[in-house]
């Protein structure tokens, strides 16, 4: 997936301009941020849970996707937030301006941090096959959009968040739509597995 | 969580450089940390291997196994992003124009300075592991706290002073302070974990 990334990077290099690579690269730290927050605070103690308490059965996994779902609106919407704040820094209101690039990246970074999360636990289970087909999809899907865009010189940083965040949809749609990973949500237990996930972090 | 304070230095310095300097320099950087990004996939990848060695060295080969374990997690490091830290010392603003089209002055020495944080960051990753082993993580975050204070205290002056050379060189300042701070935690648990393990010999009579 890194390597999807790394040449989505050299490509916007190529063939945007250095303040559109700027923004590129600025708002891809928040996404890095924002995946390594959500890998510390979920995916890891998910893994190590799941082995632990294997009599939780589908229920941990539930617990697992609506705190994940928690965390990637909450992280739309803090883009949100900062996509009205970096306006009234730079009030240009086109499409390489920072703000539309944030407010694409609002709609992105949810479906990513989707597939992150759906990569992390295919590999919690061994299954590596379905994080592989993943990430393929994304690949394809998003190379072939960034290629595309560029041919027909529509190519600018708030559609190329687009396509990423469309691109990571697909993949877990199909995921959700066939659920190669059985998990069922029980209100009462979010609360309990929350808790549970915290005492991960103070190695409980 | 502690992971997400050593990333805040990562995500913060080229905010600091675009407010500073504009967004095509904070580009030029980000492209820098992209590049070296690469090795970091690399020591991703091989710390999911070495990782687990260390935990099982500790519970087959106690404190010895360990420390065994942790030293060659420390040469596969050395050996391997050494040589690249030196590679891209020579040729990274050349690698940044063939790659990305980008060239600034000075580029190659920002390369190299974020290449050394890298190398820096793989030595906490080591000494990370040791935690983990004697499940004392809670340790690592000492480490990225003073990590992301270092790096942020001194980017307030070195950004300002010397553009991205200073950027860079805020991240190799972070990565000292951090390797110092989790190499000394690191010590006081094995030295404690050595006091516990004769405490309990001489509890079971085995010590004397």
């Amino acid at each position: 997936m890194s390597f999807t990334n790394f040449i989505t990077m050299v490509l916007v290099a190529h063939w945007c301009t250095p303040l559109e690579l700027g923004i590129y690269a600025l708002a891809w730290t928040v996404v890095g941020f924002l995946r390594t927050a959500q890998e510390r605070t979920l995916a890891a103690p998910y893994m190590v849970l799941a082995h632990r308490r294997r009599e939780k059965g589908d229920s941990l996994l539930g617990s697992s996707l609506v705190h994940q779902a928690l965390f990637a609106v909450a992280a739309g919407l803090g883009l949100l937030l900062l996509a009205v704040s970096v306006f009234a820094w730079n009030p240009i209101w086109d499409v390489s301006a920072m703000p539309t690039s944030i407010l694409a990246l609002a709609f992105a970074v949810p479906m990513m941090l989707l597939r992150d999360h759906l990569r992390a636990v295919s590999c919690t289970h061994f299954r590596y096959h379905i994080a592989l087909v993943m990430n393929t999809l994304v690949g394809i899907i998003q190379l072939g959009g960034l290629l595309f865009a560029a041919a027909a010189g529509w190519l600018s940083i708030p559609l190329l968040y687009v396509w990423i965040g469309v691109a990571h949809l697909l993949p877990c749609a199909i995921w959700i739509l066939l659920r190669p990973q059985p998990f069922r949500v029980i209100p009462s237990e979010l609360g309990t597995d929350w808790r549970e996930s915290g005492l991960i972090h103070v190695g409980w | 969580m502690a992971r997400t304070l050593g990333i805040a230095s990562h995500t913060l310095i080229p905010w600091f450089i675009a407010v500073q300097f504009g967004k095509i320099a904070a580009g030029q950087f980000g492209t820098c940390l992209a590049l070296v990004g690469l090795t970091m996939m690399f020591m991703t990848g091989v710390n999911n291997f070495l990782q687990p060695q260390s935990v099982r060295a500790y519970q087959v080969d106690g404190l010895t196994g360990l420390k065994k374990s942790l030293g060659q997690s420390t040469a596969v490091f050395l050996t391997s992003l050494g040589p690249v830290t030196i590679l891209l010392f020579v040729l990274g603003d050349r690698l940044l124009d063939w790659i990305y089209k980008i060239d600034f002055p000075h580029a190659g020495l920002v390369v190299f300075l974020l290449s050394l944080n890298l190398l820096l960051v793989s030595m906490t990753v080591v000494a990370g592991n040791g935690m983990a082993a004697l499940k004392r993580s809670t340790g690592f975050i000492w480490g990225e706290a003073t990590y992301c204070i270092a790096s942020l205290g001194s980017a307030i002056v070195l950004i300002s002073k010397w553009r991205m050379i200073g950027a860079a060189l805020t991240l190799v300042i972070g990565g000292v302070v951090g390797v110092l701070v989790v190499t000394v935690t690191l010590w006081r648990f094995l030295a404690e974990s050595v006091h516990n393990s004769t405490d309990a010999l001489s509890l079971t009579g085995e010590g004397l």
